[in-house]
């Protein structure tokens, strides 16, 4: 019969197996696998491949040794190949089973199964080599891969606040969120963390994720192509004093990040309470027509220090703004800053006590009709740092000074531009200083005047010179 | 836009010719062994001719007529209404284009609104371009006069025709001077103000400032875009030369209907700088006759069809367009239309 002779055929082959095999049977390494995944991380339907390599180290020749490659049930069999020695396909299904029939005493055989996952997250593969005359002891390992829907390197940068800030002050973080790639990233979120001692007013650019709390916000900021970036804010109101962090970082699901260096950033203010300075408007100068050089009106405050204390700064907080036009309403121009919803400028000025100092003010009325309404709080301000670098800056165009002993400068602009001017004590611009604000240009050319503070710290016929430059904004 | 034959029109009828003459094979054609004919083929014409002119006096538009309520556009500058509706009758929005404008004693800004011009330009007689177009033929048989076929052709032909002026003339631009106030030293110019209401800020009323006359280059062209409906009828000659070869020739009268329009579309560059666009277009449809001449060499093929190349002397009148002062007299009288294509004798 056909089964006495197939089992006579066995019984010779396991007894001559067992007698080729004699010498190392039992001993703990007959044979070295080394196996590795590719890519790790891999993307979703993408190619996953296990390389696997054997060498015979038993001291004598393997036959029959089968290869079970077990996949993870989302990852489908794509293919195998062979790099060294001959090795058979023997199921194409899970699990995958390999021949190789013989290997040589210090043979080696290399080959690759090629899968596809289907499932996101860690895949594990199992990969078990026996010998079918159980000669060789059962070798096991594993390969765990990450199944990923793209490998980005998402970077994330903000600015906020430099300048120490009064309780009440209202700031906005601006925060840009990049994907350098490779692969395009979805659903990506930027969470911002934030201390207590600050209520969230705002935000743009991005849907908020569950919600705000007390010391968090997360946008979603969802998908960007590679090299492709979204800004995004948040508006806060400090509530407290003591040292804030604005902590954002970014993540996507499902996604590795290469990079996490660039993954967050913090950014540091001090918070304070209202300064001990104590100061009094003296007088104020109202123009009662708007100057049609620049399009507002001005109101010159003169400022002292009553107080028994030098002040730094000074800061000027005004009260009932409103709006009289249809559509566009009264505005501080030169404002710096909000605080619990009052513009405020900050002249950059040390006071000491009885010293005053004049402070213009510019509105936009866009009524261009005067409005008496106004009221003023001055208070002593955090010192506020204007130095700054003079590189990339341009030279302006045209500088003339006003009767009034104002300098006006002009300079050629991309409308809706927006610019710093710079200026300094000598030409060199050794120590250049940043006006208070920076301007966004109205026209093709930009007509800019000092008026001394707030937008510098002195007005310009106090100064044995000035110079200026102008600096574009990206 | 003038109608045009696409090239690649041109190009298939082209090839189907040749792909007759390709499929071909050495037969001969016997004068007689057909009554009627058909042939399909592109034609380019030559020598037509447009004469230009341009003499007189010319009403130009207001160059605000066509811009937003609120908004006074001039030949160097503008005075547009800005976000604050030009609240207390000032605007941001507004722009010149050359420092002679400001003047700094009367505390204004100076700018220019053309009202006429006047031209007196020699006529100028321009060329077509190598305008292609189609043509359709049918005839007949008659009678047979020793080796001549004689017979008969109706022919039809359409064709788009184009002629450009594009001479720089000189004229005399007549314009409105218009001031508004302007308290302060201007941006240098050129200087284009911007909607927002902040910056400097002119008088958004204007105020008559009497007139001038300026020495203005007129740029740009002057075109006849028209389309020429062509029909013909007259004997024909038809003569075999050898197994391939016929050559016909024939003669007889033409009628054309012309429909299309002389446009126009320039700038009046003032001397000082200030521009202004001038555009506009008469349109016009007529009829023409005249008579014609021509011959056509035609290659027999195997497939009953034959290639022909055509050329074809016709005197049509011409015909005027545009308006007083302003016209094109598209002249053609001496032009020459050459043809390819494929018959059908059948």
């Amino acid at each position: 019969m056909a089964y006495n002779h197939m089992a006579i055929f066995w019984r010779w082959a396991v007894a001559l197996s067992c007698l080729l095999l004699w010498p190392s049977a039992g001993s703990a390494q007959l044979i070295d696998v080394t196996a590795a995944a590719s890519p790790d991380p891999v993307v979703i339907s993408n190619t996953l491949s296990y390389s696997i390599s054997l060498t015979n180290t038993s001291g004598i020749t393997l036959t029959n040794l089968v290869i079970t490659n077990t996949l993870a049930g989302s990852v489908q069999f794509l293919s195998s190949s062979t790099t060294t020695g001959a090795v058979f396909l023997v199921n194409s299904t899970n699990p995958v089973i390999l021949l190789i029939s013989r290997l040589t005493n210090s043979g080696t055989v290399s080959f690759q199964i090629n899968t596809r996952p289907t499932a996101l997250g860690f895949q594990t593969n199992s990969i078990d080599i026996a010998a079918t005359n159980n000669s060789l002891p059962l070798t096991n390992l594993t390969l765990v891969s990450e199944v990923t829907l793209g490998v980005s390197d998402l970077g994330v940068g903000a600015t906020g606040p430099a300048q120490t800030q009064l309780v009440g002050d209202q700031a906005t973080y601006t925060i840009g969120v990049t994907n350098y790639g490779p692969d395009p990233a979805s659903n990506i979120i930027l969470s911002n963390f934030f201390g207590l001692g600050a209520t969230v007013l705002s935000s743009s650019g991005g849907s908020i994720v569950g919600g705000a709390t007390g010391t968090n916000l997360a946008l979603n900021v969802g998908t960007l192509a590679p090299s492709q970036s979204a800004q995004l804010s948040v508006s806060l109101q400090f509530t407290n004093p003591g040292p804030f962090q604005f902590i954002s970082s970014v993540f996507a699901d499902s996604h590795r990040d290469t990079n996490s260096v660039n993954d967050a950033v913090t950014n540091s203010v001090a918070v304070t309470n209202a300064l001990p300075g104590v100061m009094s408007v003296v007088s104020i100068q109202a123009s009662p027509t708007v100057d049609k050089q620049t399009g507002l009106f001005t109101q010159k405050l003169t400022i002292q220090n009553v107080g028994a204390t030098a002040v730094g700064a000074v800061r000027v907080t005004v009260t009932g703004l409103s709006q009289r036009h249809a559509t566009l309403p009264d505005i501080l121009f030169n404002a710096v800053g909000t605080n619990a919803g009052r513009p405020f400028a900050v002249a950059p000025v040390a006071l000491a006590p009885g010293d005053s100092v004049v402070v213009t003010l510019e509105f936009f009325f866009p009524t261009r009709q005067p409005f008496g309404g106004l009221t003023f709080d001055v208070v002593e301000s955090p010192v506020v740092s204007l130095g700054t670098s003079s590189a990339g800056s341009s030279g302006i165009s045209l500088t003339r000074q006003l009767p009034s002993t104002d300098i006006l400068i002009e300079f050629p602009a991309t409308p809706g531009s927006r610019y710093t001017i710079l200026y300094s004590v000598d030409v060199a611009f050794t120590s250049p200083q940043a006006a208070q604000p920076s301007v966004v240009a109205p026209g093709d050319r930009v007509q800019w005047i000092d008026s001394g503070p707030p937008k510098t710290a002195a007005h310009p016929s106090l100064v044995p010179s000035r110079y200026y430059r102008v600096l574009l904004v990206p | 836009m003038r109608p045009r034959i696409h090239p690649t029109l041109n190009l298939a009828l082209l090839c189907a010719g040749w792909a007759v003459v390709g499929a071909s094979r050495a037969e001969a054609q016997v004068t007689g062994d057909w009554t009627r004919h058909f042939r399909l083929g592109s034609v380019a014409a030559l020598n037509l001719k447009g004469d230009f002119s341009l003499a007189g006096s010319f009403v130009t538009p207001p160059r605000s007529a066509g811009a937003a309520a609120g908004d006074i556009l001039y030949d160097d500058g503008y005075v547009r209404q800005d976000a604050t509706g030009n609240a207390g009758q000032l605007s941001s929005y507004w722009g010149y284009q050359g420092a002679g404008q400001y003047n700094a004693g009367a505390g204004t800004m100076l700018f220019h609104s053309s009202s006429s011009f006047t031209a007196n330009t020699p006529s100028s007689r321009e060329d077509n371009q190598v305008d292609a177009g189609l043509e359709a033929g049918y005839g007949g048989v008659l009678a047979l006069w020793g080796r001549t076929l004689v017979g008969w052709d109706l022919g039809f032909t359409y064709l788009p025709i184009g002629i450009k002026d594009t001479r720089s003339l000189g004229v005399n631009l007549a314009r409105d001077l218009f001031t508004h106030a302007i308290g302060f030293t201007p941006p240098q110019a050129p200087y284009n103000g911007g909607p927002s209401g902040v910056g400097p800020l002119i008088g958004s009323a204007p105020t008559a400032a009497g007139s001038d006359n300026i020495a203005a280059t007129l740029v740009g062209k002057r075109s006849i875009d028209t389309t020429l409906y062509n029909f013909k009828l007259g004997p024909t000659f038809y003569w075999d030369m050898g197994r391939r070869w016929s050559l016909q020739a024939g003669a007889g009268g033409a009628l054309g209907f012309l429909n299309g329009a002389y446009k126009y579309q320039e700038v009046a560059i003032a001397a000082d700088g200030g521009q202004t666009p001038l555009s506009g277009r008469f349109g016009k449809s007529s009829l023409t006759y005249g008579g014609y001449a021509g011959a056509m060499l035609l290659w027999h093929t195997a497939e009953k069809a034959d290639v022909y190349l055509g050329a074809q002397y016709m005197t049509l009148g011409g015909t005027t367009y545009g308006g007083v002062g302003r016209e094109a007299r598209l002249r053609l009288g001496n032009g020459i239309y050459v043809s390819v294509g494929v018959n059908w004798p059948f």
